[in-house]
């Protein structure tokens, strides 16, 4: 531990003289006290521009010679250098922050306690309004109330049922009528079934819960929008976990939540999910999509190389240190890749020349496709890498990388945004183009995460696909994207408030039922967009429900990895390490880092395997946790099984659609197969 | 290497000439014939012609005849390298260090042509394939070499599509194909060591069976449950339907349209008459026995089946050669099956008129070190040979009885018209009427095209069109 202290202290005192020295205004030494620390080197830097638009043609027309104006500028030096002291601070005091994150803290609850107590008297004076929408909800959608279950079932069973199968039915099975008279029993009363919608409440969310609402309610009527009815608690607290730690919530979990009637409870649970151990897994998986985190082919990265960078990133998560420091590091470390994880960041790519290198820091850190850029935008950029060097050492396929010191020579150079650099010889370039990028202010970077950050909690990036944010590609929401940006700069690039402050939004707790035209709706975030469900996702909720495990392998390099009997698919260090599940259902090669790579598509193959494949099937049969559920009486079976795979109660219409058949082995076991088929439960809803 | 690499220098400059006149150098190939330079540069420039014709077909005559000639690919995958000089390219008087106990070949039905000692079946039947004996790349790692000979491309910036990939691509659901089975089968896993589709992504990756072959049923993952009835599985579907109160809910949004198409494809497949192609039980025994009743013959026989309803791309992944030790041990275990399986694939589609349209392709990802490693551990062994190996092609267009290129008498470079991946898989794509000029998009999006082109540096003697025809 102290040695990654020191490590990160090293780093900070290099890139901050750098970063102070870039910000410093006026190429004069004597323009500022901080310069002197500059000596002999000298910046001449301009500050950035009030516009803050990311278009990359728009910051070429500007890349033309700036004058540098020393007064009004605010200098930025004294706020870097704090900027650092904060986040070192930051990283000691992480553990302690995460253990006390249960609490409600600031801005955040006085939210929650403003929305909560609304609720209730919403559904009352939406009444009207509210209970109208609700039925025309649900007829289309099929479930209603009273005596329409009979026939509903009755209609969806003459159109789905065959003649055959009906023959067949009807000779062993009760009939709708029959079903309906089981459900007067006490046993299934006790239930309490409801035709209620599982899935939402009643009404929109009346009031904004926090500013990312008023935006998109904007939004919403500048496009004649209606928004989407707000979700149910336990469709919420389903998404929550999911959305959050990529892991389902238990039976206990789900009721633990539903039975809490505080006021503060979402944001509670949210605070207890970002500081679970199954959000650093997670969140480790997300960016390791990214950081491209993956061992020998095509980059011939060696295993190891790959779990010390995933290792850095789990524990930057873990104690929370901000995106910038996180940046930061991977841009300025130096050292053996086995050792320092982050410098994997100039490793992990197939090329190792400078326009690379820039063009990776392009893609990940400012949302932006290097090739789009001018030439001589490009040329600029890949100067400030040009010193990078790797070399490698007698350990197997060890590489450490250096600032090249042979290189040494003074330096003027052009940032992407225009602002020139102009120091002396022994600058590490780096340092200067991860202090311009992680600075207040910049442009690109905190828009790029923001992008990143809504696509990832709400669903649907604002700027699609997300890292690529040219002018030629805008917005659905310019002011959504700002306001995102300078809130995540605000908080100094703190992840887990940007991820809070989305989820706790009304528009993130909106249902999955569109109550507009559905594609524009989806587009312009009037309903929460229906997704299938990550890879890595859905078989660690498979093995979850079911108490199996997988075996996880890498066949590159020899000699194997193997992970037998390993349950946490989002836990994978390395995107080598993999199954022929995860190859089918989408999982990211992480060959280039573009979020593309993760196809959250269904397709045929992926069906057949879910419905009839051995594995699933065998999965499910073979399962003692589902066999107990199995044994119980059949009314808690139904239910248990509803809520451990839906997260939710069932319904009324549900069990009696369940009870045309008599419910025997054969019939819970095929619940049980049949609800891990539906959409409901591949999706994130 | 050495040689290939001044080659490659002479053929690039022969290309020029080609630009400049072609007719002169079509005389030339059709003289020189598959001999030295000169037939090399004269491949190149029937290669040029090639690309013209692919690009404007109507042009008929300037590059072989079979552009378009087959609609399927069965590709052999072996898996870990095969021995060239076992198989194809026997140096049968070489002695004990470099044969081992293999001192005999086989003489074939075709005058002049002897193959390996292991393969009397498909001694047989020479007339039927063209063997391609100047294959090389020069890597010796299993991952980099699996690429190239697969994608045709030297590792770089982005994973390129393999050969499958880009045949479901251009003959696959893209291009109006209507089948209930996917495009793109493997059986049973994925090849591995990188993502077969590469950046074309998901969506041509291959179907992969899964189960095992050598039992019946053959349980292929998803399509073939032997423990459920088909009532069963019809209650099931009518359960499935009941309990969707999502899909229901949803059902006038379409967000949920591609995966309910994909449900109803599955259940195609499931309950309806397409999954039957994969079990052999229906085939008369005299044919499963041909092909040999074990797995590798069964994948054979599947494969055949799967060409005849109509699937563009099908791989065996036949692992199990990557012989370090003991290899001739494993030489007399795995060879007599592979041998009586291929011959008996080779002539089943013959006789039912399907050689012409379908490509049957031998390939591994190099050959072996012709010189055996008798040191203990290895034992009489045989590592990584990527300078020089062999492939093995029959119909859909390559000419029987043929022989293209050769090795030194160790069998260890290639002196006589090499074959790169690029040049072999070209002719693949050319039989197969892929224009190799068309355009794939990175996820850069940027155009390239499906063959590497001379720009990107790829090795290239030119398609093989002395064996096309």
């Amino acid at each position: 531990m102290p040695g990654v202290f020191f490590r990160f202290l090293m780093c900070a005192l290099i890139a901050y003289p750098m970063c102070l020295r870039a910000q410093s205004a006026g190429a004069q030494a004597d323009s500022a006290g901080a310069v002197k620390e500059g000596a002999a080197s000298s910046v001449s830097a301009r500050a950035l521009p009030e516009n803050r638009q990311m278009k990359a043609s728009e910051s070429a027309t500007v890349s033309a010679k700036k004058k540098t104006s020393d007064a009004g500028e605010t200098p930025a030096a004294g706020k870097a250098r704090a900027d650092g002291k904060t986040s070192a601070s930051e990283k000691v005091s992480g553990a302690s922050k995460v253990l006390n994150a249960g609490k409600p803290s600031g801005a955040g609850g006085a939210l929650a306690a403003d929305r909560v107590p609304g609720a209730a008297d919403r559904t009352a004076d939406g009444t009207a309004d509210g209970t109208a929408k609700a039925k025309k909800v649900s007829v289309a959608g099929g479930i209603s109330g009273g005596k329409k279950i009979s026939g509903v079932d009755k209609g969806s069973g003459a159109k789905k049922t065959s003649p055959k199968g009906k023959a067949s039915n009807s000779k062993k099975a009760p009939s709708a009528d029959k079903s309906a008279e089981i459900l007067k029993r006490p046993e299934w009363k006790a239930l309490k079934l409801s035709d209620a919608s599982p899935y939402e409440t009643g009404a929109p969310a009346q009031a904004p819960a926090n500013h990312i609402d008023v935006i998109v309610r904007s939004l919403h009527k500048s496009h004649s929008l209606a928004p989407a009815n707000q979700a149910s608690d336990a469709v919420l607290c389903r998404r929550l976990y999911l959305g959050l730690t990529g892991t389902l919530p238990t039976v206990e979990q789900l009721r633990a939540y539903l039975d809490d009637a505080s006021a503060d409870k979402r944001e509670r649970l949210i605070d207890a999910l970002m500081a679970s151990d199954n959000f650093v897994d997670y969140w480790a998986l997300k960016f390791g999509d990214i950081f491209r985190v993956k061992a020998e082919f095509p980059v011939n990265l060696w295993p190891n190389a790959a779990q010390a960078y995933d290792r850095f990133i789990r524990e930057c998560i873990m104690r929370n240190v901000s995106y910038g420091e996180m940046a930061r590091r991977m841009l300025c470390a130096s050292g053996s890749n086995f050792r320092v994880g982050e410098v994997n960041f100039y490793r992990a790519m197939q090329s190792r020349d400078a326009p690379s290198m820039a063009s990776s820091a392009a893609l990940t850190f400012m949302g932006m496709r290097f090739e789009k850029l001018p030439r001589e935008k490009r040329d600029q950029m890949s100067a400030f890498f040009s010193r990078v060097l790797l070399k490698s050492t007698k350990e197997w396929k060890e590489e450490v990388v250096v600032n090249d010191i042979s290189k040494r020579a003074p330096f003027k150079g052009v940032l992407p945004d225009g602002w020139e650099v102009d120091v002396g010889e022994e600058a590490d370039l780096r340092a200067i183009f991860a202090g311009w990028l992680t600075a207040k202010g910049n442009p690109y970077f905190s828009r790029a995460f923001a992008n990143r950050a809504w696509a990832w909690i709400f669903g649907q990036p604002i700027v699609s696909p997300v890292d690529d944010m040219f002018a030629d590609n805008p917005p659905v929401c310019a002011e959504l994207l700002d306001f995102l940006g300078e809130y995540f700069q605000s908080q100094n690039f703190d992840v887990r408030k940007l991820f809070k402050l989305i989820a706790m939004s009304n528009t993130y707790s909106q249902s999955f039922i569109p109550r507009s035209e559905p594609g524009a709706a989806r587009k312009f975030f009037a309903v929460y967009p229906v997704q299938r469900l990550d890879a890595e996702v859905i078989i660690d909720a498979l093995c979850a429900l079911t108490g199996s495990t997988e075996i996880y392998s890498s066949t590159t390099p020899e000699p194997y990895t193997t992970l037998p009997n390993y349950a946490r698919a989002i836990a994978l260090p390395d995107g080598s390490i993999t199954t022929s599940f995860l190859e089918l259902f989408g999982k990211p090669a992480r060959d280039t880092g573009t979020a593309a790579e993760r196809v959250n598509a269904a397709n045929s193959s992926q069906k057949l395997h879910m419905v009839n494949s051995t594995h699933i099937r065998s999965k499910l049969s073979r399962s003692p946790k589902l066999r107990a559920i199995f044994k119980l009486p059949a009314p808690q079976a139904f239910r248990t099984l509803y809520l451990s795979i839906l997260s939710r109660e069932p319904t009324r219409a549900e069990a009696a659609a369940y009870l045309k058949a008599k419910p025997d082995w054969n019939r819970v076991n095929d619940l049980a197969w049949a609800l891990v088929n539906t959409e409901e439960f591949i999706n994130s809803h | 290497m050495r040689r290939a690499i001044t080659r490659r220098k002479f053929l690039q400059d022969a290309a020029c000439l080609a630009a400049c006149g072609a007719v002169t150098c079509r005389l030339r190939a059709e003289g020189a014939g598959a001999s030295g330079a000169g037939g090399a540069s004269g491949s190149q420039a029937s290669q040029a012609q090639a690309a013209s014709a692919a690009n404007s077909p109507a042009s008929g005559g300037a590059g072989p005849r079979t552009f378009g000639r087959a609609k399927s690919v069965i590709q052999i995958w072996f898996w870990g390298g095969p021995a060239h000089t076992d198989t194809w390219d026997p140096k049968p008087s070489l002695g004990y260090d470099y044969c081992g106990p293999l001192t005999s070949y086989c003489k074939t039905n075709v005058d002049g042509l002897i193959i390996g000692q292991l393969m009397p079946n498909l001694a047989k039947c020479a007339d039927k394939y063209a063997v391609v004996r100047g294959a090389t790349h020069g890597l010796n790692a299993h991952e980099t070499a699996s690429y190239l000979v697969q994608t045709g491309r030297e590792p770089g910036r982005f994973v390129f599509p393999c050969a499958g990939a880009v045949v479901s691509k251009f003959k696959g659901y893209d291009a109006g194909y209507k089948g209930d089975i996917p495009p793109y089968i493997v059986m049973t896993q994925p090849q591995g060591r990188f993502s077969e589709s590469g950046f074309l992504g998901l969506r041509y990756k291959p179907f992969a069976t899964g189960g095992d072959p050598a039992k019946t049923p053959f349980q292929v993952e998803g399509i073939v449950a032997r423990d459920l009835t088909v009532a069963r599985q019809k209650s099931r579907r009518r359960l499935l339907d009941d309990m969707d109160t999502f899909k229901k809910t949803l059902r006038n949004s379409g967000y949920l349209q591609t995966s309910e198409r994909a449900l109803e494809q599955a259940y195609n497949l499931v309950l309806g008459e397409a999954g039957k192609v994969f079990d052999v039980s229906s085939e008369p025994r005299e044919v499963r026995e041909a092909y040999g009743n074990n797995r590798f013959g069964n994948e054979c026989l599947i494969a055949r089946k799967l060409v005849e309803v109509g699937v563009p791309y099908v791989t065996i992944n036949y692992g199990g050669w990557d012989t370090h030790k003991d290899h001739f041990k494993e030489m007399n275990k795995l060879l007599p099956p592979t041998d009586r399986a291929v011959a008996a694939l080779i002539a089943d589609l013959s006789a039912r008129g399907l050689l012409d349209s379908t490509i049957v392709w031998w390939v591994g990802e190099f050959g072996r070190t012709p010189k055996i490693d008798w040191k203990p551990p290895y034992s009489g062994g045989r590592h990584h040979w990527g300078d020089a190996f062999s492939h093995m092609l029959a119909g859909g267009g390559f000419k029987g009885a043929s022989v293209l290129g050769a090795t030194d008498e160790r069998g260890e470079q290639v002196v006589e018209r090499p074959a790169y991946p690029c040049d072999i898989i070209g002719s693949i794509y050319y039989n197969l009427g892929i224009d190799t000029s068309a355009g794939l998009i990175t996820p850069q999006g940027d155009r390239v095209s499906v063959l590497a082109g001379q720009n990107e540096g790829a090795k290239r003697a030119g398609i093989l069109s002395e064996i096309m025809s």
